[in-house]
């Protein structure tokens, strides 16, 4: 009887300790609680959003798994359609005057084929463009400067014809991009796992359920849970299900990786707000080094600042000239999956 | 007890672990970015010489901006055979090309010519925006290589593009005792050059109006400084006012809409603001000093003026309206000519210390002041259209010491000469042009 009275207490205040430190203790020491938040558990808020702006993220993704080596092209149109952002934004309204883009939403082709199209499709393309140039000019010169006569080398008209969809362009840009390469799709997929989620989510749960039954029910289910999933002793590799927790990278060996990458990191110092300008990417490493798929951009949720479209550029090409990463294999689980912050704050001044 | 203890032990590892490695990385390198910029294709046999002018522009002005650097075309593994043809990225990547050009040209019969382009991202293999098409006729080319350059730049640098823009400047010859002075107008490159006055006329400080079409300038044709307004295509010019004062620096606001000037009475400078249309004006300053040199804001609210009424030359800012002044300049040594930047965050100004000129730029509430370059004479700084390059005249010292026109990133990079067939000083910067 006071055996059992003893377990209970203790269990009660292993219970309690758990609700109040566990979060601390099972987390990686170095990782930010809102990366936690973040990165592992995806809300149905978050999914929601993902789930809103699917055609886009879905050619972005596509393009690199289609067809890496044999078909460039098919590369073309999808960064385009799937970057109105603002910087681009910006700079295609500068020739908006001289640009009349070719809607075809239904034809999914890439930009390239486009022009091709475009270029073939009809009969005589120099007589046909000739309309949409003066179009083009009339309109800008209505609007922005009712003006006399324009000299003649004023009269140039633009066409952009490759770009395959008839977006509204403007109004989207900024939250279509926010889908943009998230690429660690299998993580987020929120289906509430009671074993996972009860650890993070036990200070509003416990006081509902008796909590003799409770800690009996953890007991049994952890004991099942652990039994079931065991003995994998081994350091890394392909730990999809129940991996211990990894061993952390060291700090002269995270220090060598941001050596690495930094020496890669190129960004044209002097604008405007490049104090504004960090990004955190993330990307999926293979066990080589190399990076898998697209860097996708974890902060900030969107590229609709200006200059945001450049730093995510910039520490995109830093991250892919650079690989392959020599970091230690036996700690594979430590790097497969890394957050770079790129924050240029230091090369302000510079 | 022993299988709870099991139990909890087991817990812990059977927790999955969120851990996500973050690392943080504060320093990079600062040098341009590497782009290849291959032949631009020929679609049609007469646009072979076409396609290379244009080429060799494009890559011009984005190597002058000094935040690209063209990889040589010795060095390229691959050509571009076909505008559409698959791109071998491996043979760009290898040659550390950062961004790739490709683009083509054709030309019509009569000489209507199509230029197309695209940019690409060599590491992620993938187009970088849209690719852009340009139709017009082929004396407009230069114009077209500009436009194609400044979009390459733009998606490139985040920066606004100012390759398609001018410079209204005063063209300088002769000897430094009989120097005849003309305005004159050219591409930013010092291209297309072309004289708006005589060489019989004096005038100085011109100033494009904002769309670029009029330029404003103060001329002693009628034997005292006087404001004239002239329009840049058909070379016509009309006096501003005939006030009897002496008038100098006249700045078009923003929207086009009004004048600011000094105004010379009886020894004392003082700012006017002008209607262009009725001629009617209004007093902005009043103070026993020489008030001149003003620049509105980009929202035309404020004007940053030069004045001496602390003693020594200083900067001021001040409603547009009229008002309280602020100094805004409390470093060593005079400062003058200050420019508010299109971007609207910085002042560009001359500073005199040592008796040295400087270049420089400070925030607009007179902080964070840095001197951009150093000369015998430096002065008179421009912005260009995206306010991130000054344009400014170097006058040598001597008995033939002589004005040339210079740019600068605002980083201090990049200090370069601008070509002019004679000497020339006073540069002022249009915007973009439409």
């Amino acid at each position: 009887m006071d055996i059992g009275l003893k377990i209970s207490a203790a269990l009660h205040v292993v219970l309690i300790l758990l609700a109040l430190f566990g979060g601390q203790i099972f987390r990686a020491d170095d990782t930010p609680p809102d990366v936690v938040t973040t990165v592992s558990l995806i809300s149905q808020g978050e999914l929601a959003l993902l789930a809103q702006p699917q055609e886009a993220s879905q050619p972005l993704q596509s393009p690199p798994n289609t067809q890496p080596e044999t078909a460039e092209e098919n590369d073309d149109p999808v960064l385009p359609e799937g970057v109105p952002d603002e910087g681009v934004a910006a700079s295609e309204d500068n020739l908006g005057e001289l640009v009349a883009e070719e809607p075809d939403p239904e034809v999914k082709p890439e930009a390239a084929d486009v022009i091709t199209n475009e270029v073939n499709e009809k009969p005589d393309p120099v007589v046909q463009e000739a309309p949409v140039e003066t179009q083009a000019t009339e309109a800008t010169e209505g609007e922005d400067q009712p003006d006399e006569a324009q000299e003649a080398t004023q009269q140039e008209a633009t066409t952009t014809e490759i770009v395959t969809e008839a977006e509204e362009a403007a109004p989207t840009g900024a939250p279509v991009r926010t889908a943009i390469p998230r690429a660690r799709p299998e993580r987020p997929i929120p289906e509430p796992q009671p074993e996972t989620e009860i650890v993070e989510e036990q200070p509003d749960t416990a006081p509902e359920l008796s909590v003799e039954d409770q800690i009996q029910a953890e007991i049994e289910r952890a004991l099942e849970q652990a039994l079931a999933t065991e003995p994998s002793t081994e350091p890394a590799g392909n730990s999809d299900q129940g991996d211990p927790s990894p061993v952390p990278l060291t700090a002269t060996e995270a220090n060598a990786l941001i050596f690495n990458i930094q020496s890669c990191w190129s960004l044209p110092v002097g604008m405007q707000n490049l104090a504004e300008l960090t990004v955190v990417l993330g990307i999926d490493l293979n066990p080589q080094g190399f990076v898998d798929g697209t860097p996708s951009l974890v902060e900030p949720s969107s590229l609709g600042r200006p200059g945001i479209q450049q730093a995510y550029d910039a520490a995109t090409r830093a991250v892919l000239n650079c690989q392959p990463y020599n970091l230690p294999v036996e700690k594979y689980d430590a790097w497969k999956q890394l957050e770079i912050v790129f924050n240029p704050e230091k090369m302000v001044n510079r | 007890m022993k299988r709870v203890l099991l139990a909890l032990f087991l817990i812990s590892f059977a927790l999955p672990s969120f851990a996500q490695t973050r690392i943080e990385v504060t320093e990079g390198v600062i040098e341009p970015l590497p782009i290849a910029i291959p032949a631009f294709v020929a679609e049609t046999p007469n646009a072979a010489g076409l396609a290379e002018e244009i080429r060799t522009i494009v890559a011009a002005d984005l190597v002058g901006s000094g935040l690209l650097r063209e990889i040589p075309r010795e060095a390229h593994i691959s050509q571009i055979s076909g505008f559409e043809a698959p791109i071998q990225f491996q043979d760009w990547r290898v040659i550390n090309a950062t961004a790739l050009v490709t683009a083509s040209v054709s030309l019509s019969t009569d000489n209507q010519m199509v230029v197309k382009f695209r940019l690409f991202d060599v590491a992620s293999q993938q187009a970088l925006g849209k690719g852009l098409q340009f139709v017009a006729p082929q004396g407009t080319w230069r114009r077209i290589a500009h436009k194609v350059a400044d979009s390459i730049y733009t998606r490139l640098t985040g920066e606004g593009p100012y390759f398609d823009s001018r410079i209204v400047f005063i063209s300088e010859e002769g000897p430094k005792n009989a120097r005849k002075k003309r305005l004159a107008i050219m591409d930013y490159d010092g291209a297309n050059i072309r004289y708006l006055t005589g060489a019989d006329d004096i005038v100085i400080a011109p100033r494009f109006s904002p769309n670029a079409k009029e330029v404003i300038y103060t001329s002693y044709e009628t034997g005292q400084p006087s404001i004239f307004v002239m329009d840049v295509d058909s070379g016509s010019k009309r006096q501003l006012t005939t006030l009897p004062d002496m008038l100098f620096s006249p700045r078009f606001a923003p929207d086009g809409r009004t004048v600011v000037l000094s105004q010379s009475r009886g020894g004392n400078t003082d700012l006017f603001r002008l209607d262009p249309f009725t001629g009617d004006s209004n007093q902005l300053t009043v103070s026993a000093a020489i008030d001149t040199a003003p620049s509105f804001s980009p929202d035309g609210s404020q004007i940053v003026f030069e004045s001496d009424r602390s003693g020594g030359q200083q900067i001021y800012i001040m409603p547009s309206t009229g008002g309280e002044a602020e100094r805004i300049s409390f470093g060593d040594g005079r400062y003058g000519t200050p420019v508010w930047s299109p971007r609207g965050d910085k002042i560009a100004f001359t500073k005199i210390l040592g008796g040295e000129f400087y270049i420089g730029v400070m925030d607009i509430d007179g902080t964070n002041e840095r001197l951009l370059t150093r000369s015998f004479l430096d002065e008179g700084p421009t912005w260009s259209p995206n306010g991130r390059v000054l344009m400014f005249f170097r006058e040598t010292a001597g008995a033939n010491g002589a004005p040339n026109l210079y740019s600068v990133d605002i980083t201090g990079l990049n200090l370069r000469k601008v070509s002019t067939p004679f000497f020339a000083s006073d540069p002022a910067w249009s915007g973009v042009l439409q």
